[in-house]
């Protein structure tokens, strides 16, 4: 007797405990939020455009007004240099100029020319900016900015390099001007 | 009388486990409930990181409809009736904690007509699942992001960076 009571309350319990269960489940399943995620990554890259552009179209007259020592030089070049997503801390680039004296193959004459550096192409003398060979103008990118700066390239004889032309006439003088970009 | 229907209960209690290898039959009554099947489950699309400047998809003057970035999908069985489920979005702009600059976006559902529904955070989807119907136990919906306005200008003159991140959370709130 006391056997078959014992296998009576098992199977209450058991069925008790498994109805209670379901239940559960069934109240709680049915508003217990889920939920996933998704992880969307990504990226900035910086870029730098550095363009240098001759705008000389022809050989020039070294004796025209426009080289003379005192004139406004002629024009031969431009450079642009633009920085998108500049870095958080200011950086600075610089832009230095590499140039020799006019050479010509036929005579021994080396011509004498600065390089002047302005914002726009058609500058008054006095705003021209002289540029020796070795020299370096310095940008400073701020943050959050698109940076563009731009300068307009031109040269005049030096006195030196006037007397020189004045020797002898000769064709095919050159010399060639390196625009170099770098940054800290 | 009480005492002994109590020690006896007792008894058979304590003896249940010992005992509990004697059991012969059992018989399980129970039911299950429509709503206990529903499940979400949610799949990414991009597995690397997305380039935010280049991307054209990604801007807001594009025409198309944005970078798709996952879809979520609610799988049921034994649904025998028709129910509304809510589907609630949240999600905050991308940031990048190397440089601390933030870039906002807005998340696109794209619903079974084809078009696109812009959810802001915290905004909800009602999905309706006729469960008296013969179909294939799912409905899901695709997400797609787009930059927005200021955020587009902004990815041209933000400092690079590489740990721009957003988690985009998908929850299921019930029926």
């Amino acid at each position: 007797m006391l056997i078959s009571l014992v296998g009576i309350m098992k199977k209450k319990v058991f069925i008790t405990t498994v109805l209670i269960f379901l239940f559960v489940a069934s109240v709680f399943g049915a508003t217990m939020p889920q939920s996933g995620t998704i992880e969307f990554t990504g990226y900035i890259e910086g870029d730098i455009y550095f363009i240098v552009d001759s705008l000389q179209t022809s050989s020039v007259d070294l004796l025209s007004d426009s080289l003379s020592p005192t004139g406004s030089g002629a024009l031969i070049g431009k450079w642009t240099l633009r920085v998108d997503n500049p870095p958080v801390s200011p950086t600075k680039f610089y832009v230095t100029y590499t140039y020799a004296s006019l050479a010509n193959e036929e005579v021994d004459d080396k011509i004498d020319f600065v390089l002047l550096e302005s914002m726009g192409e058609d500058e008054e003398s006095d705003s021209l900016v002289e540029r020796s060979s070795g020299d370096t103008f310095e940008i400073t990118n701020e943050e959050n900015s698109i940076t563009t700066t731009a300068r307009f390239l031109s040269a005049r004889l030096t006195d030196e390099g006037l007397t020189t032309a004045m020797k002898a006439a000769a064709v095919e003088y050159s010399s060639n001007i390196t625009v170099t970009l770098s940054s800290d | 009388m009480k005492k002994i229907l109590f020690v006896l209960l007792l008894i058979g209690f304590l003896s249940f486990g010992l005992f509990a290898d004697q059991v012969k039959l059992l018989d399980i009554y129970g039911f299950i409930s429509d709503d206990s099947q529903i499940t979400l489950s949610v799949t990414p699309a991009l597995s690397d990181p997305i380039d935010l400047r280049h991307n054209s998809l990604l801007q807001y003057s594009d025409a198309g409809n944005g970078v798709k970035v996952g879809t979520w999908t609610l799988s049921y069985d034994d649904l025998t009736t028709s129910e509304n489920y809510t589907i609630k979005y949240n999600y905050g702009a991308l940031e990048s904690d190397d440089t601390s600059s933030e870039l906002e976006y807005v998340l696109y559902e794209k619903v079974n007509s084809g078009n696109f529904v812009a959810k802001e955070d915290e905004d909800t989807s009602t999905i309706t699942i006729d469960g008296t119907s013969s179909s294939d136990g799912t409905a899901s919906r695709d997400l797609y992001i787009k930059l927005t306005s200021d955020a587009s200008d902004d990815v041209f003159t933000f400092a690079p960076a590489e740990d721009y991140e957003s988690t985009i959370t998908i929850t299921l709130l019930g029926s």
